[in-house]
């Protein structure tokens, strides 16, 4: 029965998070009748957007080998940036954009080179950064305001057919789609492989850590633009949950640790899993004090299998 | 080959969704015994007396954080109060829901009291401006929306209950001014820089030591409201001014950091402000004796009680301030002893019960 589903490789690895996700989504329909209504999708959609854009940064890194534990503090930045460059003009709201995500760029090329050309491991350059960016978040948004402008918080939160937590979510993985096929692209999946073997054979791998850095910077910027929109404001501690919210997600979705491995789908797929988990969890009214018990539980067992089954395929190859 | 290892991860996959799901399903069943919340007819803002009866409130208590002991004591007042409603029919259940910290998860936990159609949302928020859209999304559609503790800043909500942030920090600030005679060095511990409650209190206090040119703030220190990481702030600035007239703290926790090390170093018994936190009311009544003076507000844990009462006023078409001012409770070097010896622990916030006079009087008259 399992021959009707000669799906092309790179769906065939995802076919157990696809099967978990299903279920999840059955589980959570049955708990949230109203679960596919359009307003439940947008509000869902606006919910789950910015753990997706942060988990997709931190697996354009982990691609690399590499990890970023300065992503939450990278969101607060990018949060409070938004909330203090945006006027209430059409054109004031695209400059904060625009201004938002190259500030974002620039945070990923500064750990980039440190993580590089410092020669540093990641883990310390990326930890010491997170730091340094909430502190810069504090100074450019000492107490949670700042302005967003009602209209762009209203395209956010409002019901549509196509919802603006979808459209972040879209531009930025249809641009990962085409660019994990470019030159710079495969050089960042051939880099998390074996770094020597992609250097010995003339790929700049110092750039392609850059790159991903770089690109997760934007991710996380965008990330950040729209949770201003979401809460209206800026908090300059709203990201620290992230970072680690990320790493799981990314590995839920079968991002190697090692590098090289894993598809931005999965990532987006383990993102939705770890957000759409904490609404089941209400819904089943399981005790608050439960609740992270239980979202540990099922996250450890569906990462367990998931290493059984690599470990399995790697033993075999 | 690679189907069977395909077949096999599949069914495992599935197996461990489907007892998820067997799971869920239970919780499904059991919990629909006992909640009508779903009801469309559930926002009840209208006066209705009467009608409060066919239909019990399911009201949910939104937190940042449950953990911690003020937390927890806060749930029990609030618990407590949920048992004497459902005693006079008129509530089915209080549920609460912890964001950990987390003020993204708090949103989504909000948005699910929306979409479940409670009755009522009491909020003790994690962020002062980023739960507003969300707050506000819940009044409009019907369902009043109580606020203690950490408020949200919007306005557009049926009620905040609470005491005044900034007064907190003023009445310390008075009482360290006075204690030294309006000159003198201070050492400032502040909580975690960015938390609103943290940065009103100290807005609070720095209005009244502004007030005399001779109180010199040498230190402003930012912690984590707690033991560790606040006696980490202060050894060094000790250290660096032996020679300080007081300290101006604004947790308790902070305050009990503050004496032991004063003590640690062998340094004079400065006074020290505080709050009722029992490992450091403790102290002081131990301390009390060889001259050391201090003056402790209370965050009154009753709070969540009194925001309860606050929403089935709304919901039964009662009038309700949009701003009520809990007067701060304190304690000083005379009224200590009404709390302390007692058989809590350190990590306690001794507090007096709240009684439906106090609440009538708090909350005002029921006025239709």
């Amino acid at each position: 029965m399992f021959r009707v589903l000669r799906l092309p490789r790179h769906h065939r690895e995802l076919v157990p998070l696809y099967v978990f996700f299903a279920v999840l989504l059955i589980v959570n329909l049955a708990l949230d009748p109203q679960m596919f209504t359009f307003a439940r999708i947008s509000t869902l959609s606006v919910q789950f957007m910015p753990l997706i854009l942060v988990a997709m940064a931190q697996t354009a890194v982990m691609l690399t080998g590499g990890i970023d534990l300065s992503v939450g503090a990278v969101l607060s930045l990018m949060v409070s940036i938004s909330a203090v460059t945006m006027q209430d003009s059409p054109g004031g709201i695209a400059l904060s954009i625009v201004a938002t995500i190259l500030c974002g760029a620039a945070t990923g090329l500064f750990t980039g080179l440190g993580v590089t050309y410092g020669r540093l491991p990641a883990i310390i350059v990326t930890l010491a950064t997170s730091y340094l960016w909430h502190g810069v978040a504090l100074l450019v948004l000492p107490v949670p305001g700042g302005h967003v402008a009602p209209t762009f918080t209203g395209w956010v939160t409002s019901v549509a057919v196509v919802p603006a937590g979808v459209i972040l979510v879209v531009i930025p993985l249809l641009f990962w789609k085409f660019f994990k096929n470019t030159r710079p692209g495969v050089s960042l999946y051939a880099t998390g492989n074996n770094a020597h073997a992609a250097y010995v054979n003339g790929i700049r791998t110092n750039r392609a850590r850059i790159t991903a850095y770089v690109l997760a910077g934007v991710f996380t910027a965008v990330a950040g633009v729209g949770l201003s929109g979401q809460i209206g404001s800026g908090d300059p501690n709203i990201g620290s949950p992230y970072t680690l919210n990320s790493v799981a997600a990314s590995i839920l979705g079968g991002i190697s640790f090692l590098g090289g491995q894993g598809q931005m789908k999965g990532t987006v797929i383990g993102a939705i899993i770890v957000g759409s988990l904490m609404n089941i969890l209400f819904f089943a009214g399981i005790s608050p004090f439960y609740q992270y018990v239980v979202q540990g539980l099922i996250l450890v067992v569906a990462i367990g299998l998931k290493t059984i089954a690599q470990g399995r395929k790697g033993g075999q190859a | 080959m690679k189907t069977g290892k395909l077949k096999r991860l599949t069914l495992t996959a599935a197996v461990l969704s489907l007892t998820l799901f067997a799971a869920a399903c239970g919780q499904i069943k059991e919990n629909s015994d006992a909640s009508p919340s779903v009801s469309p007819a559930a926002s009840g803002q209208a006066g209705q007396t009467a009608a409060a009866q066919d239909h019990k409130y399911v009201i949910g208590w939104s937190t940042i954080y449950l953990t911690p002991s003020w937390m927890q004591e806060t749930n029990k007042f609030l618990t407590d109060r949920a048992e004497y409603w459902k005693s006079q029919g008129v509530l089915d259940k209080v549920v609460v829901t912890n964001a950990n910290g987390d003020t993204s998860v708090q949103i989504s936990q909000i948005e699910n009291m929306i979409s479940q159609k409670y009755d009522a949302i009491l909020v003790d928020a994690g962020s002062a401006t980023a739960l507003n859209p969300v707050l506000e999304k819940a009044v409009n559609a019907g369902i009043p929306v109580v606020a203690f503790d950490s408020l949200p800043s919007t306005d557009k909500i049926t009620s905040k209950v609470n005491p005044d942030t900034k007064e907190w920090g003023s009445v310390m600030a008075q009482w360290l001014a006075d204690k030294l005679g309006g000159k003198g060095k201070v050492i400032a511990m502040n909580g975690p820089a960015g938390v609103a409650v943290s940065e009103e209190r100290w807005a609070g206090a720095k209005e009244v030591f502004d007030q005399y040119p001779d109180i010199k703030i040498v230190a402003n220190l930012h912690s984590e409201y707690n033991e560790g990481p606040a006696m980490q702030a202060i050894l060094p600035a000790l250290d660096a001014n032996p020679d300080v007239d007081g300290i101006f703290s604004q947790g308790g926790s902070m305050s009990s950091a503050a004496i032991k090390a004063i003590q640690q170093k062998n340094m004079k018994l400065i006074p020290v402000t505080g709050e009722n936190y029992n490992g450091y009311l403790k102290q002081w009544n131990d301390l009390l004796p060889k001259g050391f003076s201090s003056f402790a507000p209370a965050n009154p844990n009753w709070l969540s009680a009194l925001s309860l009462d606050q929403a089935i006023r709304a919901l039964q078409g009662y009038k309700v301030e949009k701003v009520v001012k809990v007067k701060l409770p304190t304690i000083d070097d005379n009224t200590l002893k009404d709390y302390v010896p007692n058989d809590y622990p350190d990590d306690y916030f001794p507090i007096k019960d709240l009684t439906e006079d106090e609440i009538t009087q708090i909350l005002g008259p029921l006025e239709k």
